[in-house]
This record gives structure tokens, C-alpha cells and sequence, in this order.
């Protein structure tokens, strides 16, 4: 079983890397070079600042485009070429299938945030005072972002067309970094009914913000053992019920051909 | 139509297209120019970006940042009045509240455009209120009483403050001794120097410690001895 698993997703990986998606490894050192040169005269003192706002932020840009524009077309791919019909015809689960496709795609995130973390820290550290080690605690927060949505794309991916799983899971992305303010902002109206839906949305919707330290860490605060575990079991919890949920979904979706 | 001569008209389409593109613009900025560069901007409030902005908070304050500096720029060579300074300066600070950068330009901007102090005083204290360990922004305030205000009681304060935070050097608490000296605080100075005397690793700051420790217990002593109401001769001390 394990050993289907790694199979495909080595193949998922090696599938992203003849896609060329690593290219976009080569745009984010673009845009680390132009913070650093172009940006530089408007930085007005804040030059480490900015370029670290801007390589964590293209971090998650980047990630966000890979797994949202690889992973919704993922499993339709393959269906549309028919290839899913012959992986499945061997003893290959479809809940193993779903899950090779997952790791494969995170193998490819991690590859492409090592990559650009190297970049990233060796940028920070020939800009002048601006290099720390508090940036990695960063790099794997936004590692654990990235997973989550991956597992979002997944769910989506298996149940509706790509356009509508890449749309579904940027909205999904957008109310996660803003379901703190939902139950805020519920939290304030007066009628019973309105602070439960807000509270609901909050525990429904993953909570992005957990994995949103950069600003933090770019400010000298060092992100804690503590939250680091914390996030990391939050991001695990929803993974593998976004993962089984997909899973039940998957396995009894109608394959044509099968 | 032979094949030299398809490439020569795709070569040329592709010249007469870039043309097409450039005078198009050219014409949008020339109708542009007669509209005033403020109203091409429009900035929401900082609540508003800090929600919009999803997790790119801080990036957000960065671009708003570089608006902010083009804008000052244009501000100086008179093509706006300045009219979405507090604006602007809201939504960086709203964005990224400890964007200590963005504060000690306002207050830079508020006293050396608008020649308000208070105003730039206030931008440095809210800087504060959300960076309370850095030196660098009560240090400010203390060089604006110290220089413009010529309030040394105050800035001896605030140097004082800067002085406390975890990244403060030698240069806090020598301009804090230095302005509770010309403040008329003799003794408070005393107990500075001495303390910048045994805190400091430099040799020069030590000579200087010294220096100002000597002249200072000079004046004591001779305030001790000729008090505000001492009529007479004065002895060589």
C-alpha cells in the first residue's frame, strides 16, 4: 500500500517538474533581485524590511498559483486522458490513488520552498543586517499553509470541474485569512443567530492566519516551539479530514471507462 | 508572395503594432495631465486594507509605503497638496503597525513640511504605543524637544526612554545626560554619565564620561558653595 503511494506520488512530481513548474522558482528570483535593485532607492531605510515582505509574500503567491493551477486539474487530467482508469485497474486503492496525488504535489511545493528559501536567505544574508534565522520558522509556517490548501484543492478536485476547484479554493483561502474578523464581526450583532453562524464559519473554514506570522518574524519576533507545534497539528488535523472526506467522495464518484 | 516578403510584412506589422501601442498611451497621459495627480488616488481606509489585504498585510504596507514616498516626491516639487498624507500614513500603519520606518518619516514630514510638531510628536507616540522596545522612535521625540523645542527637561525624558529599550547603544544615554545637563539637572546628568562611564566598552565614550563627570562635579561644587543668593568674592576653585 505505502508503496503504491510513493509511486505516484513520484510520478505526481515528476509530472509538475516536465510541466516546467519550477520556472516559477526563477520568477521568484526575479522578484527577489528587483526588490533588492530596482526597489532599493524607494526603500527609504526599510530596505531588509520590504525585501523580506516580499520573498515570504512571493512565497506564498507562488505556492498558492502551483497547487491551486496543478493540483484542480490534477485528477481531471487524468480522467480526461484515461490513464486514472489504467492506475486503477491494478491494486491501487482510490483512496492511495488520491493520496499519492497529494504528496506528490506537496513533494513538488516542498522542493520549490527549499529552493526559494535558499534564495530567499541568501539574499537576506547579503543585504546588511537584515539576515536571521527566524525566517525558516516562517518558510515552515507557510509550508503548513500551503499543505492545507493542497488538501482543499484535493477535496475540490475530486467533486467539481478544475475552474471550479481553483475558484472554490481561492475563496476558501480568502475566508481563511479573514474568519477571525467573521467571528469578530459577529461577535458584535446583536441577534443570537448571527454570532452562532459567525462562530460556525470561524470552526468550518480553516484558519490561515495560524500559518501568517511573516510580518512577526520580519519584525524580530521569533516564532515559538509552541506554535510551531500548534500549527503544524491544526494543519495536520485539517489535512487528513479534507483528505477522507475527499477519499469518500473519490471512491464512489463514477469513472468512465472503469 | 514569397517567404522573404511574408517576413518582411510580419516584421512590419509588428513595428506598426508597437507604434499603435505607444502613441495610444502617449495620448491617455497627455488627457491625463490635465487632471489633477490627487485625483487619480484613491486610498480606503486602513481598516478596510488591513481586512482586504487577506494575509499580504505587510506587503500591502510595502507598495502603499513606495506610493507614499512617489507621493512626497511630487508633493515637494509641487504637484499635489498633500491631501492623503494621513490617509496614507493610516493605511501603512494599520497594514504593518510596527513599521517603524513609516512613523519617523510622518513625523519628519509633519515638522519639516507642515511645521507641526505636535502633530509629529503624536506620529512618533502612536509609533511607540506599537513598537514600545525600540530606540529609536522615542529618541526622535527627544531630539525634537532638544532641538526644535529646546525643551531639555523632556528631551532628557524621552532620551531616557530610548536609552531603556533593548536596542539602545551609548548614544541614548549620552544625549540624555547631555540634555538633563542643559536642562539644569546636574545631579540626574551626574548619575547618567557615571552610568554610561561603567556601561560603555569604547575608550572615547569612557574619556568623554570622564570628561563631563569632572565638569559636572566642578559645577555642583561650586553651586554648593556659591549658592543663587552668595554676595561676595569668588575663590579660584
Amino acid at each position: 500500500m505505502t508503496g503504491n503511494i510513493l509511486t505516484l506520488a513520484a510520478s505526481t512530481f515528476l509530472e509538475t517538474v516536465r510541466d516546467r513548474i519550477f520556472y516559477l522558482v526563477a520568477v521568484f528570483g526575479f522578484v527577489m533581485l528587483a526588490s533588492t535593485a530596482i526597489l532599493s532607492p524607494l526603500t527609504v531605510g526599510a530596505q531588509g524590511k520590504i525585501m523580506a515582505d516580499v520573498g515570504l509574500a512571493s512565497m506564498v503567491i507562488i505556492g498558492l498559483l502551483v497547487v491551486i493551477f496543478v493540483g484542480s486539474s490534477m485528477v481531471r487530467k487524468e480522467l480526461d486522458k484515461g490513464t486514472i482508469v489504467t492506475i486503477l485497474s491494478k491494486p491501487v486503492g482510490r483512496r492511495e490513488y488520491l493520496l499519492g496525488k497529494f504528496l506528490g504535489l506537496n513533494l513538488t511545493l516542498v522542493s520549490m520552498l527549499a529552493v526559494m528559501g535558499l534564495v530567499f536567505l541568501l539574499m537576506m544574508f547579503l543585504a546588511p543586517g537584515s539576515f536571521s534565522l527566524r525566517f525558516l520558522g516562517a518558510i515552515y509556517l507557510t509550508f503548513l499553509e500551503l499543505t492545507l490548501i493542497n488538501a482543499v484543492v484535493v477535496f475540490f478536485s475530486t467533486s467539481v470541474s478544475p475552474i471550479l476547484a481553483a475558484v472554490f479554493t481561492l475563496g476558501v483561502f480568502a475566508v481563511g485569512h479573514l474568519s477571525q474578523s467573521i467571528r469578530d464581526f459577529g461577535q458584535l450583532q446583536d441577534g443570537l443567530f448571527q454570532r452562532q453562524v459567525s462562530e460556525l464559519v470561524y470552526y468550518l473554514t480553516p484558519n490561515l492566519e495560524v500559518f501568517n506570522l511573516r510580518g512577526a518574524v520580519v519584525h524580530g519576533t521569533p516564532v515559538s516551539a509552541e506554535h510551531l507545534v500548534m500549527a503544524t497539528v491544526y494543519c495536520l488535523a485539517w489535512t487528513v479530514l479534507l483528505l477522507v472526506v475527499a477519499g469518500s467522495i473519490f471512491s464512489r464518484k463514477e469513472l468512465r471507462g472503469e | 508572395m514569397s517567404t522573404r516578403m511574408k517576413t518582411i510584412l510580419r516584421l512590419i506589422s509588428l513595428v506598426a503594432a508597437m507604434l499603435v501601442i505607444v502613441v495610444v498611451l502617449r495620448v491617455y497621459d497627455a488627457q491625463e495631465e490635465g487632471v489633477a495627480q490627487q485625483e487619480r488616488l484613491y486610498f480606503p481606509s486602513g481598516n478596510f486594507l488591513v481586512e482586504s489585504t487577506l494575509g499580504f498585510r505587510e506587503a500591502a504596507a510595502d507598495y502603499l509605503w513606495f506610493r507614499f514616498i512617489q507621493y512626497y516626491g511630487a508633493f515637494s516639487l509641487g504637484q499635489n497638496d498633500f491631501r492623503y498624507f494621513d490617509l496614507l500614513i493610516d493605511g501603512i500603519t494599520k497594514l504593518d503597525p510596527q513599521f517603524e520606518e513609516a512613523y519617523y518619516f510622518a513625523s519628519l514630514v509633519c515638522w519639516s513640511s507642515f511645521g507641526d510638531i505636535e502633530r509629529s510628536i503624536d506620529m512618533l507616540k502612536r509609533g511607540i504605543l506599537a513598537n514600545p522596545d525600540k530606540a529609536k522612535l522615542p529618541f526622535q521625540i527627544g531630539f525634537i524637544y532638544y532641538v526644535i523645542e529646546h525643551d531639555y527637561q523632556r528631551a532628557g525624558h524621552w532620551f531616557d526612554v530610548a536609552g531603556r529599550c533593548s536596542d539602545a547603544t551609548d548614544k541614548e544615554q549620552r544625549f540624555a545626560a547631555f540634555a538633563r545637563y542643559k536642562g539644569g539637572d546636574a545631579r540626574v546628568s551626574l548619575a547618567l554619565w557615571k552610568n554610561l562611564y561603567q556601561s560603555t566598552d569604547s575608550p572615547q565614550m569612557k574619556e568623554l564620561a570622564l570628561k563631563m563627570i569632572d565638569k559636572i562635579k566642578n559645577k555642583i561644587e561650586f553651586q554648593k558653595r556659591y549658592p543663587r543668593n552668595f554676595i561676595g568674592p569668588i575663590r579660584e576653585i
